[in-house]
């Protein structure tokens, strides 16, 4: 599951590394932290 | 069963847009320690009841929140604190040179706080400092804030089973708090029964807490929990160092401030301790089974240093019970890059006397000045004491 920094400043979240402002990254699906949302995946199946 | 590394912890806060309204804590801070807790004061029930013993069961008193929250004061902790002990005014500034807050004796802001223990947290809501104390350990600026909140939540139990599939509610028991539910907030991830679902809503009614549709089989008495966010650190700032620490003492403020502005005016100090304390009355009333409100009452602050002895003016100033000004200026790391401006928290207390005086003599040693000053209300400036603090934080933070 991606999750994107939503605050205007980079992040450490131990154990997983420095997350720059704006920036996605793969976390656990159980992942909770009020500065970070989760990112929608596109249906790659979806026809146009 | 799991068991959890302390270490593991840190404290999250966040400023209230008022005293009764939670947030979910996004500001994270290492902490070295602290103690808050919810207390219910419980009694034994003594009433006479036939039996030989102290009592049979236990009384609930009014419940209390408060506890030491210990920080390094570093500038941006530093700017959550103030922020909680007085009232701050007009910030200005800007992300290059940094941005000044000053802060001046009033109300603070309500904080919500997080402190997590392993996987769970403790939240705690409308929190303010009660007493602020400013000291150094071995070279770093240590604060002990001792805080007074409104309530608590941590854990609860459930008072209406769950029954399976399609589940979007749970009915907290009202057995410990009127209120159980209170201190959460819509996104907030609660364990219910060994499931985790995702608040959607709390009731009105401060027991009912909504989610979306899930599957949970749990009975009544079944723990309630919440559960901690996964730490997210922004830059972790170095305490105030004692080295980078100058104390002005002068006739008045504008005296000791010239005095604290440079290492050859300043008087070394080989301790520092500052305590500010605005003395917050959490007294329980009607409605509430703990303080509704944390109202200041008169505040106060003290000052010790330690000093070499070199004449006995000091003693004297004591005896006579002489004004004093004493400005304190921590600075910190250069923020603007031309190193132009600096991480700076100023202190001023306009009118202090020498509540204590001593000049111990000891075998081997030098004489030192120990001294305890109160800080008292300056009539002339119409000031007690006033602390402008310099960090990267923009006055939308707090």
């Amino acid at each position: 599951m991606k999750y994107k920094n939503i605050t205007d400043q980079d992040l450490i979240i131990p154990g997983y590394g420095e997350v720059k402002s704006g920036e996605s990254i793969d976390l656990p699906e159980d992942f909770h932290n009020v500065n970070f949302a989760k990112v929608k995946e596109e249906n790659k199946n979806k026809k146009d | 069963m799991s068991n959890y590394i302390a270490s593991q912890s840190y404290i999250a806060l966040k400023p209230q847009v008022d005293k009764d309204t939670p947030i979910i804590p996004s500001i994270f801070f290492p902490l070295i320690s602290e103690s808050v807790k919810k207390n219910p004061n419980y009694s034994a029930d003594g009433r006479f009841s036939g039996i030989t013993w102290k009592a049979a069961r236990l009384l609930k008193g009014s419940s209390k929140v408060e506890g030491d929250i210990v920080l390094y004061a570093d500038p941006e902790a530093m700017g959550h604190i103030l922020n909680m002990t007085y009232a701050k005014g007009s910030s200005s500034g800007d992300a290059l040179s940094g941005y000044t807050h000053p802060f001046t004796v009033g109300e603070g802001k309500s904080y919500s706080i997080d402190i997590n223990r392993g996987i769970y947290a403790e939240r705690i809501f409308g929190a303010r400092v009660d007493t602020f104390k400013l000291e150094f350990d071995d070279n770093k600026a240590k604060i002990t804030a001792s805080i007074k909140a409104l309530g608590m939540f941590y854990s609860a139990s459930l008072a209406i089973a769950l029954t399976g599939a399609g589940m979007t509610s749970a009915v907290l028991s009202t057995d410990s708090d009127p209120q159980p539910a209170k201190g959460l907030c819509v996104g907030d991830v609660l364990s219910i029964g060994g499931t985790s679902v995702t608040l959607t809503s709390v009731n009105a009614d401060m027991k009912t807490v909504g989610f979306a549709s899930t599957s949970i089989t749990a009975s009544v008495g079944d723990p309630v929990y919440l559960l901690a966010q996964t730490a997210s650190f922004g830059t972790v700032r170095e305490p105030f160092y004692l080295g980078n620490a100058l104390i002005g003492v002068g006739a008045d403020s504008a005296a000791a401030t010239t005095n604290a502005g440079a290492r050859a005016t300043a008087t070394p100090c080989y301790k520092i301790s500052m305590t500010l304390k605005n003395n917050l009355n959490d007294s329980p009333a009607s409605g509430s089974s703990g303080p509704s409100v944390l109202l200041n009452q008169v505040r106060e602050g003290q000052l010790d240093i330690s000093r070499l002895f070199d004449t006995p003016q000091q003693y004297q100033k004591w005896v006579e019970n002489v004004k004093q000004a004493i400005t304190a200026v921590f600075t910190g790391r250069y923020i603007k890059s031309d190193q132009t401006t600096s991480e700076q928290m100023t202190v001023k207390l306009h009118k202090t006397s020498l509540m204590t005086h001593e000049e111990p003599l000891e075998a081997g040693g030098y004489i030192f000045d120990n001294q305890s000053f109160e800080a008292m209300y300056d009539e002339g400036d119409g000031v007690a004491v006033e602390i402008t603090l310099i960090n990267r934080s923009a006055g939308t933070v707090y």
